[in-house]
């Protein structure tokens, strides 16, 4: 994350991307939506928010808007504001590779799951053999990083007494 | 038993049936009266044989020559503003109670289980997952602004100081755990409109391992219908 938006709660607001582009918070009947602006067109990409969320900039075309509901628990959706493209949500969202657009997070089951962002490809499940006992996996995982083009390196607890582990795994790839 | 601040408990039990007088480097003090047996050598304040101006709970007195306020000490520590900034973000509109919850729930991490590495609260904070610090939320911001800015106590945001009036306690370890070890939360009422408004999307409740958890928010004191928070132990 390279930057935050700074804005204020109110009933619309608004955060200048690049020129001609612009992302809009707006508090609508108790519930909050986000537009989008690009090209000339304003479109609703996320609506019926029960709390404000918040906004972060990656680069000047990719920013996440995250919906956090506890401590774990939160949402993050990524917009890619030159193609009006979204995607999310994605629950407990950990780590994004710029490079790659992939980013880890949790799926459904509470597993680890990596998807590579706007490339219409199915999520993979990443294993973490012998993770520690925890209610959140990602609570267990203390490191992630992109050793290489294509690979992850993620270390996490494993084991009773909490004990560092490596595993390197493979962003997936188009057939 | 009298509670002194600054001083070891131990020395106090170590006095037969809490009797005996403790010399303060400078005077002694009575802990049976609560009251120093001469008088204030620098002459501070108006009572020069009460202890720390009969504000023991927020002030110590390790040199018996002047009390400190040890409350505003802490206050103006980046740990504390940081915590305080958290909580005041995660449940700035909840109740006291509530707040003093998510205070315990940071607590409750240092050390522990899978945050065994993060041995103080501003680690947890930084690496266990608040969003309000990682997210930089609006009410976050304003806090910390605040009371880095020295601003604490002042009126000017009556409900962040009234926060840190209320977290104190905690962070100072002067309060004992309400939560019975909680050390995760989340939002039902949101979390449930969220699943409400998009059913194969949200699911009722976070992804968790509810298997390995306990929950606790029933037996936190004072909590309030509005407080939406759910919190949980590890079993």
């Amino acid at each position: 994350m390279k930057a935050f938006l700074p804005y204020v709660l109110f009933l619309s607001v608004s955060v200048a991307l690049v020129a001609g582009q612009s992302v809009t918070i707006k508090k609508e009947n108790k519930q909050y939506s986000v537009y989008l602006t690009a090209k000339g067109k304003t479109s609703a990409i996320i609506q019926g928010l029960p709390k404000e969320p918040s906004i972060s900039e990656i680069n000047d075309k990719l920013f996440r808007i995250t919906l956090s509901l506890g401590s774990p628990d939160s949402y993050t959706y990524f917009v890619d504001s030159s193609g009006g493209l979204v995607e999310g949500p994605f629950f407990l969202f950990q780590k994004l590779d710029e490079k790659n657009l992939g980013i880890l997070y949790v799926g459904s089951d509470g597993k680890l799951m990596g998807k590579l962002l706007f490339k219409g490809l199915d999520p993979v499940l990443f294993d973490l053999p012998d993770i520690s006992p925890v209610a959140v996996v990602t609570n267990a995982i203390t490191n992630i990083d992109f050793p290489s083009d294509t690979s992850i390196r993620i270390t996490y607890y494993s084991g009773s007494q909490y004990t560092e582990k490596q595993i390197a795994v493979r962003w997936p790839r188009p057939k | 038993m009298m509670c002194v601040p600054g001083l070891d408990a131990s020395i106090l039990d170590g006095l037969p049936n809490g009797e005996g007088q403790l010399y303060f480097n400078s005077r002694y003090y009575d802990p049976t009266i609560g009251r120093f047996l001469t008088e204030d050598p620098s002459r501070h304040g108006v009572n020069w044989y009460a202890y720390c101006e009969n504000d023991p709970i927020n002030k110590t007195d390790p040199t018996g020559r002047l009390p400190v306020d040890y409350v505003a000490d802490v206050a103006n520590t980046y740990a504390f503003q940081l915590f305080a900034s958290t909580v005041y973000g995660e449940a700035g509109a909840s109740s006291e109670a509530a707040q003093k919850a998510v205070g315990h729930v940071i607590e409750n991490r240092v050390g522990q289980r899978e945050w065994k590495a993060l041995d103080t609260v501003s680690k947890v904070i930084e690496k266990s997952g608040f969003d309000a610090y990682s997210q930089q939320t609006e009410q976050f911001t304003q806090a910390m602004k605040y009371l880095s800015s020295g601003k604490a106590g002042s009126g000017q945001n009556k409900s962040v100081d009234a926060a840190v009036q209320n977290l104190l306690p905690v962070y100072t370890g002067r309060e004992a755990d309400t939560t019975k070890g909680s050390t995760l939360y989340y939002s039902p009422a949101a979390q449930a409109a969220l699943h409400a408004s998009q059913l194969q999307t949200y699911p009722e409740t976070p992804s968790w391992n509810f298997g390995t958890l306990k929950e606790t928010t029933s037996s936190i004191p004072n909590l309030k219908s509005t407080d939406d928070f759910k919190f949980y132990a590890y079993k």
